[in-house]
């Protein structure tokens, strides 16, 4: 299978598909059925609704979690938190459809970075990501702290956690 | 490593050498609840304590307070421990500024015996 968006390409070999060979458990968990090991990505909810997907291209350092593919299609607004960190909302319902994460483990390495887009956001438009920035979704992902715009990228781990993971 | 995770009480506890437990240990407190315990002599990380494990994971940003107020040649001798991976895993901090976050909670959950 090849996947491609924006000009980026990814090999099925970097294509890790997820959400569908895990079940849900309790405390946002998942259970891969074939290994019986657990893993937790805090998604339960984006779980149960959804297929969720996460490509990682090692060569590129690029983490691209696609929330819902069939999404993928609808007109789209993106929010650029930080040089390189872009989230995608459908444009009318503002759903969640993409997260990018350029130099993904080489920012997971910073005990703090700024989210200076974050702070150049409106205010509605702050107003209106709050939440989803605090859902289980996203903070597997990125935390920000809306009021200063600083904050960390989170568990880098989960990619060593896939047994497909390169 | 063992990791040791009491979820009433939401205290991690990593013991990164059993044998070293025995021998004599400084401690330095990072913080309230964040403690790191190497050995008196020759500074190994024998112990990293976090109370309030999942809360304190939960902030964009923590300061530790506790690192600022360590002298410059005890900072100078933590620096290196604290960017090996075994502590980067679960804690990151900023020598500078002391700011920083708690890393590494979906580790928990790969572990079959988490609670």
């Amino acid at each position: 299978m090849l996947w491609a968006k924006n000009n980026l390409q990814i090999s099925q070999k970097a294509l890790y598909i997820i959400a569908e060979n895990f079940t849900q458990r309790e405390h946002g968990c998942a259970r891969r059925r074939s290994t019986q090991q657990f893993h937790c990505y805090g998604l339960s909810k984006l779980i149960e609704q959804n297929i969720m997907y996460l490509s990682y291209d090692s060569e590129g350092d690029v983490l691209e979690v696609i929330f819902d593919e069939e999404l993928h299609r609808a007109d789209q607004i993106a929010y650029k938190l930080r040089l390189g960190i872009v989230l995608y909302l459908t444009a009318d319902a503002k759903q969640l459809v993409q997260l990018t994460l350029v130099s993904y483990r080489a920012l997971a390495e910073f005990p703090v970075i700024h989210f200076e887009g974050w702070n150049a956001l409106s205010k509605s438009d702050r107003a209106l990501l709050t939440p989803l920035l605090k859902s289980p979704a996203i903070s597997a992902f990125l935390r920000i702290d809306p009021q200063t715009g600083d904050g960390h990228i989170a568990s880098p781990n989960m990619l060593e956690a896939l047994p497909l993971a390169a | 490593m063992q990791l040791s995770y009491d979820s009433e009480g939401d205290i991690l506890e990593v013991v990164f050498d059993e044998n070293l437990q025995q021998a004599e240990q400084a401690a330095f407190e990072f913080r309230d609840g964040v403690v790191l315990y190497t050995t008196a002599v020759t500074m190994q990380p024998v112990q990293l304590t976090l109370v309030s494990y999942r809360e304190l994971e939960q902030f964009p940003v923590i300061h530790f307070d506790g690192w600022n107020a360590l002298s410059k040649s005890d900072k100078a001798l933590l620096m290196p421990i604290l960017q090996s991976p075994a502590i980067s895993a679960f804690l990151r901090i900023d020598p500078q500024t002391g700011d920083g976050h708690i890393a590494g909670a979906n580790m928990l959950e790969a572990l079959p015996v988490a609670a």
